[in-house]
């Protein structure tokens, strides 16, 4: 119970520091996702049942205060999770620095295509609008920093963790207490 | 694949698709209520740090590069121009309109004022702020958001009962009818650009428009007053052959360290 209370704190602060925090230098805020981090972090050290949880925990926050149509963000998200796990199982063989960046990469490309996508697709149905400028260069743009800027939180979180806890490290090495 | 298929990630899958079409059904209104009303608090405090943090580092930038009395001397110039056109429109109706002693009321604007908790700059390019006030505070969609004595900030778009979403005036798809204020009759019609300027389209050829003019709103829009200072005219681009010329605007609001603003909503 006092885990999970933990748990649910740190999501909160999580997601209070890019919602937040993060978005008042708007500069800082294109430049990484520490929920989209957490979330592929999740999937990588306990399993995709809680990451999804995670994921759906943050679209519904993160929707609530944008300006986009509820679900959009609840729908990238988890489908970027998804997305990330059926990479993991099919193609990652192993949990090393190299497989959680790739993946990692890979969740980002993923979450802000789709969220392109959708808002996109709100522009033409909800809002009924003429031109949708989504697919520019400045979306290119962010689309690269948030890449580089996820995969350099994910390099020293994993890193992090690697120091802190016997999760990451391989399976034959641990000394048997 | 069916191994991820399994009953647990489904259920979340359709909790997920639950959870969407009872917000639109508007069964959760409640709940999102409740959220937005105990979220809101610390998201500010959050967002203020954010804007202190901001602020830390570009004081130490603009020390180093002899800005900060710039940057003062610059705010307090938009604050006394935005004074200046608020005095200006006022000698002018009071000249024009002496009799009618009532106009002077419509001048009084209620404003509600609310604490910016979110920014979001998204994939479409779009610049939008998440202010603690809403319905319940009589904040309605197509009302200017301002700062100061009358710097406009941008336009509400969507609102809750404690929550309200405002598109930035450097938003493209932000719009305003904007005048100059040292000469009336050219008009036109705002709109950000690339996130960054605001440019006034649609102004006819005829029309004289020069770098340094103010650009005020015209009062043409139902919600929005005459006179709020969108900012100065910076650059003119006149094509001959187009029927209108186009003006970049330098927005006066300092938007990215914007963290209390007003609604006028009456």
């Amino acid at each position: 119970m006092f885990k999970k209370a933990v748990l649910i704190i740190i999501s909160l602060l999580l997601f209070f520091l890019q919602v937040s925090f993060f978005s008042a230098p708007p500069a800082l805020a294109a430049g990484f996702n520490v929920l989209l981090v957490y979330s592929i972090l999740v999937l990588l050290l306990v399993d995709v049942r809680l990451s999804l949880a995670y994921a759906l925990f943050f679209g519904i926050l993160t929707d609530l205060y944008s300006l986009y149509p509820f679900g959009i963000f609840i729908a990238s998200f988890c489908i970027a999770v998804v997305i990330s796990h059926i990479f993991l199982q099919q193609f990652f063989t192993n949990k090393s620095v190299y497989s959680f960046i790739a993946l990692m990469a890979l969740a980002t490309v993923c979450f802000l295509s789709l969220q392109a996508a959708l808002v996109w697709g709100a522009h033409f149905f909800i809002f009924n609008a003429l031109y949708a400028p989504v697919w520019t260069a400045a979306f290119a743009r962010a689309l690269l920093w948030q890449t580089l800027g996820n995969t350099i939180i994910a390099a020293v979180s994993f890193y992090a963790i690697d120091y802190f806890s016997k999760k990451l490290k391989p399976f034959l090495i641990q000394r048997q207490q | 694949m069916r191994h991820f298929f399994n009953k647990q990630t489904l259920t979340i899958a359709v909790a997920a698709l639950v959870i969407i079409v009872a917000h639109y059904a508007g069964l959760l209104s409640w709940a999102e209520r409740s959220a937005t009303t105990l979220l809101n608090p610390v998201a500010g405090i959050f967002f203020r740090g954010g804007v202190s943090l901001e602020s830390i580092v570009e004081g130490e930038n603009q020390t180093r590069n002899l800005e900060t009395e710039n940057k003062r001397l610059e705010t307090h110039n938009r604050e006394l121009t935005a004074e200046n056109i608020s005095l200006h429109l006022l000698k002018d109706e009071n000249e024009a309109l002496r009799a009618q002693l009532q106009f002077y009321a419509k001048h009084t604007y209620r404003k509600t004022l609310a604490n910016v908790v979110s920014r979001m700059s998204a994939v479409d390019n779009s610049q939008s702020i998440t202010l603690d006030a809403g319905s319940a505070d009589n904040v309605r969609p197509g009302q200017p958001v301002i700062v100061d004595s009358g710097i406009l900030v941008g336009k509400i778009v969507s609102v809750g009962e404690h929550i309200a979403h405002a598109c930035l005036i450097t938003d493209i798809n932000c719009h305003f009818a904007a005048t100059i204020a040292e000469r009336p009759g050219p008009s036109g019609l705002t709109q950000g650009d690339l996130g960054l300027t605001v440019r006034m389209d649609f102004v006819p050829q005829t029309e004289a428009i020069q770098v340094g003019d103010s650009i005020i709103t015209s009062g043409l829009e139902a919600s929005v007053p005459i006179g709020l200072f969108v900012g100065f005219v910076q650059n003119v681009q006149n094509e001959p052959n187009n029927l209108f010329q186009t003006a970049v605007i330098d927005p006066a609001a300092d938007l990215a360290a914007v963290h209390v603003v007003s609604v006028i909503t009456d």
